[in-house]
């Protein structure tokens, strides 16, 4: 879900919102006086967030815990953006509390860091984002770096033949704008494991179940990558049952689909990725450049499954899969 | 019959114990009243029983149709085992519409999401399977069980079929049920509805009920008012007072009914004048009828006793001369005897004889036209009657034993005495015998006295062994002036009245006279008349 956020709130972007970021951050403000006295001592680190809850709390929390266990012992200012605020303004009271590393949690909060005007003298590192070279994160010439949500297309199709041995063809929906690379790029890795990826080009939303429905006829199992073209509210449902009605397996984005039908997807541990995320402030505030520290991707990464969605599509599961398994529906 | 009984009769109906306005209007009014009451009960109980169904009705589809929007929803919930979503959506839809109830079960009866009260024992998967098409209520009556299924195709297995499939536009065929969505429906909203409906309904009925018998009764009175007039005014003409007349002005068959008794009153009216105006003229004209009779009767009876004192004068007048000529000839002749000539002799007898007839001629119709003028006075006394029958004998003693005949007198000591006219009885016999001696030339003469053929009769019988009379002349010889036969000869004397004489004389007496006659053997006269005369009985009878 997370990554539909992100994906959808890069399009969004507009005057309306960026008020209420700075009406946000003004509320920030109050406490600069406070916060000013450490500033010499201490390494300060500014965290933007867009969500206080889900998934973005559990990775802000990890983040946080491990940022005070580091020795420098940095000063964590945390600067809400609000959808609506006055962005503007919030970014001004960033760029006032010169943090030695500015830290944006989610797609949102990085392309608002990215944007601002004029731009942020520190060093940005993402945190919990979905395809950050895709996304143009990196193109811009900052200092960028950070920790990825990407789980890498080899790992999720290796897993989806650990879990479906029978499979051969992979099916894959896909909007070219948004994940056109990423499925590109995904082929190749599939024919390396003896998969056949089928990929189906979605010009917009409504039309994914259709186009699913030819696709399911040709293929032994589907695989999904996160994109907002195909994925959204209306959609998801739309397609869980497609393949459902289809007989096929599908693998998943998220713990919430699983439930809702797919038979499987990759989950990321976020407070892993938070922890990923203070280990790449601590070397910046180290003294390393940010474009020598690499883009990490998710290490602990489980299974969940849905067991009703296997006994209804008549899969097998393989007991040492199961066994590693995360079972969200028996 | 009187006024007083027709009333009796009238209140004494069965319907209407002693009063009178339960009659024909309080019967119509009952009647229309029955039927508006019970057809109005028919209608609301019909129309409301139905609207009442109908209420339920609405309210189980629309039960269904959230069932079934809820299973349609399902269909991936129930496939991928998403309680949370089932869930959601069965909590979405409770509260509202009156569902109290939402559970989500699939095929293996497992269940995946309820929410709400009631959901006990709903049953097996079979059960549900035969509740999809059946409504049933909890065992408390408290809910509608409705039972959906969640239906989901498998499209895996009908790949080959697909494009057919599709052709024939239709996939429901490949459709199967995969779970069931269960919805408790509360019944209170729609009981109370329908309760509602039900108190409206009575209401209502009753009103219109009661408007309807009102209307009835009202109706009733007006038919029956007109009616009840005319009824009094059919009392009040069968009491004589026809100057009754019923005020109906109505268009109706009442009115011309009214008419109608008016019209009647009115000629009975007009008849009775008529009738009591001849009544009056006919009374008028008999008393002077009456009037003229009696003066007539007066000149009438002057008249007769006219002629009665001329009879009177005149017979005096003719009897004493020839009174005179008969005792002169009885003198010479007795006085001169055998010395005359037989010639003169025979002269002398024959002057006696026919004066003697003359004088029985002059008696004869002296006493007739008496009897005839009607006036005969009866003299009743009590006598013996032997006497006067040996009297009448004796006048006839010479002349019968110069003939050779013999003349017997014989009574019966029970009639020895009566009590009647004396005279008149000698009168009778006398002419009987007269007759009798003048028609028998020999044998016998008999007067036999005795009791009549009623005890208080005497029969007074005058035999003879005479001519006789011819049967066809025996209706006819008591008739006046009647001599019939060949002894009527100028020889024999008389004028006919003898027989009538003794006829009316008897009838005087309140008696009879009858006759029995032979040609050649003889006749005989009975007379029977009263033995006692009771002096009540009326002394004559008018001519
Ligand atoms: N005893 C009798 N025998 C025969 N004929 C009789 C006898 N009495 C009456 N008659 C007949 O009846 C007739 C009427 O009789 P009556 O009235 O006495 O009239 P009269 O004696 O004057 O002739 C007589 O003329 C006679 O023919
Ligand atoms: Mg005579």
């Amino acid at each position: 879900m997370h990554s539909e956020v992100g994906a959808s709130g890069r399009d969004r972007k507009g005057p309306r919102r960026r008020a209420k970021l700075g009406r946000a951050l003004l509320a920030a403000l109050a406490l600069l006086p406070c916060l000013a006295e450490a500033a010499d001592t201490q390494p300060r680190v500014a965290v933007l967030r867009t969500s206080r809850i889900g998934p973005f709390a559990d990775a802000i929390g990890a983040l946080e815990t491990a940022l005070r266990a580091d020795r420098r012992q940095p000063e964590i200012l945390t600067f809400d953006l609000e959808a609506g605020g006055d962005v503007a303004s919030a970014m001004e009271s960033v760029r006032r509390s010169a943090p030695a590393v500015v830290v944006s949690v989610g797609s949102l909060a990085t392309s608002l860091a990215l944007e601002a005007a004029p731009p942020l003298d520190a060093p940005i590192v993402f945190s919990m984002v979905l395809y950050p070279a895709e996304s143009g994160f990196l193109s811009g010439g900052r200092a960028i770096t950070g920790a990825s949500l990407d789980v890498p297309p080899r790992e999720q199709l290796s897993t989806l033949q650990r879990l479906l041995p029978e499979a051969h063809s992979v099916g894959v929906l896909y909007s070219p704008r948004e994940t056109g690379a990423v499925v590109a790029a995904a082929k190749p890795v599939a024919e390396r494991l003896g998969l056949q990826l089928v990929s189906e080009a979605v010009d917009e939303p409504s039309k994914a179940p259709v186009v699913l429905d030819s696709l399911m006829k040709r293929v032994d199992a589907l695989w999904t990558v996160a994109d907002g073209g195909v994925f959204t509210p209306q959609t998801t449902p739309a397609l869980l049952l497609a393949a459902l009605r289809s007989r096929k397996p599908m693998l998943g984005l998220s713990p919430g689909q699983v439930r809702s039908g797919a038979l499987a997807a990759l989950v990321v541990d976020y407070e892993d990725v938070g922890r990923q995320t203070a280990e790449i402030v601590g070397s910046i505030l180290g003294g390393r450049r940010a474009a020598d520290v690499p883009i990490t991707h998710p290490r602990h990464v489980t299974l969940a499954l849905n067991l009703r969605t296997a006994e209804l599509l008549g899969v097998k599961i393989p007991p040492d899969v199961l066994s590693e398994a995360h079972v969200l529906v028996q | 019959m009187s006024a007083g009984a027709v009333r009796r009769e009238r209140n004494g109906r069965w319907w209407s114990p002693g009063r009178r306005r339960f009659g024909f209007a309080g019967i119509l009014a009952g009647a229309t009243s029955i039927v508006i009451v019970v057809t109005c009960a028919a209608l609301t109980w019909m129309l409301t029983s139905r609207a009442s169904d109908e209420v339920s009705r609405l309210a189980i589809q629309h039960g269904r149709t959230v069932a079934e929007r809820v299973a349609a929803e399902s269909e991936l919930g129930v496939l991928a085992g998403d309680v949370d979503a089932l869930a959601q959506s069965c909590a979405a839809i409770l509260g509202r519409d009156d569902v109290v109830s939402c559970a989500v079960v699939d095929v293996r009866g497992r269940i995946l999401a309820a929410s709400g009260e009631g959901l006990a024992a709903w049953g097996t998967t079979d059960r549900l399977e035969r509740m999809v098409a059946v409504v049933t209520t909890d065992p408390q009556r408290r809910l509608w069980q409705i039972v959906a299924p969640v239906r989901s195709e498998n499209r895996s297995e009908m790949r080959e079929e697909l494009q057919f499939d599709a052709l024939r536009g239709s996939r429901s065929g490949g459709s199967t049920a995969v779970g069931y969505v269960l919805i408790g429906l509360s019944r209170t909203s729609v009981d109370a509805s329908q309760r509602r409906l039900w108190e409206l309904a009575v209401k209502l009925a009753t009103v219109i009920g009661l408007l309807g018998v009102a209307g009835a009764v009202l109706l009733a009175r007006h038919v029956v008012r007109p009616m009840q007039r005319l009824v009094e005014m059919s009392h009040a003409i069968a009491e004589g007072r026809l100057d009754a007349s019923v005020d109906v002005s109505s268009d109706d068959e009442i009115g011309t009914l009214a008419a109608a008794f008016n019209q009647m009153a009115a000629s009975l009216r007009d008849s009775r004048a008529r009738l009591f105006d001849q009544n009056r003229r006919l009374e008028a004209a008999v008393r002077a009828r009456t009037r003229q009779l009696e003066e007539m009767n007066e000149e009438l009876r002057n008249a007769s006793e006219l002629k009665s004192e001329f009879l009177a004068t005149v017979s005096h007048e003719l009897r004493t001369p020839l009174n005179v000529i008969i005792g002169y000839a009885e003198i010479l002749r007795e006085t001169l005897g055998e010395r005359v000539d037989p010639e003169y002799r025979a002269m002398l007898e024959s002057i006696e004889r026919y004066s003697r007839l003359q004088l029985d001629l002059i008696t004869n119709v002296l006493d007739f036209s008496r009897l005839a003028s009607g006036r005969i006075g009866l003299d009743v006394t009590s006598f013996l009657l032997e006497p006067v029958l040996a009297e009448v004998a004796a006048l006839h003693r010479d002349t019968l034993a110069r003939r050779g005949v013999t003349l017997q007198v014989q009574v019966d000591p029970a009639v020895e005495r009566l009590h009647t006219d004396r005279v008149k009885v000698q009168e009778i016999v006398r002419n009987l015998l007269d007759n009798a001696v003048k028609f028998t030339e020999h044998g016998s003469i008999g007067i036999f006295a005795r009791i009549g053929q009623k005890p208080a009769l005497v029969a007074i019988e005058v035999r003879d062994s005479g001519a006789g009379i011819a049967p066809e002349d025996l209706q006819s010889v008591f008739e006046e002036f009647r001599q019939v036969g060949q002894s009527s000869t100028r020889s024999t004397g008389g004028v006919g009245l003898g027989l009538a004489i003794v006829h009316r004389l008897c009838e005087a007496l309140g008696g009879t006279v009858r006759v029995d006659s032979r040609r050649g053997v003889g006749s005989t006269f009975v007379v029977e008349i009263p033995i006692d005369l009771a002096p009540s009985i009326p002394a004559a009878r008018s001519a």
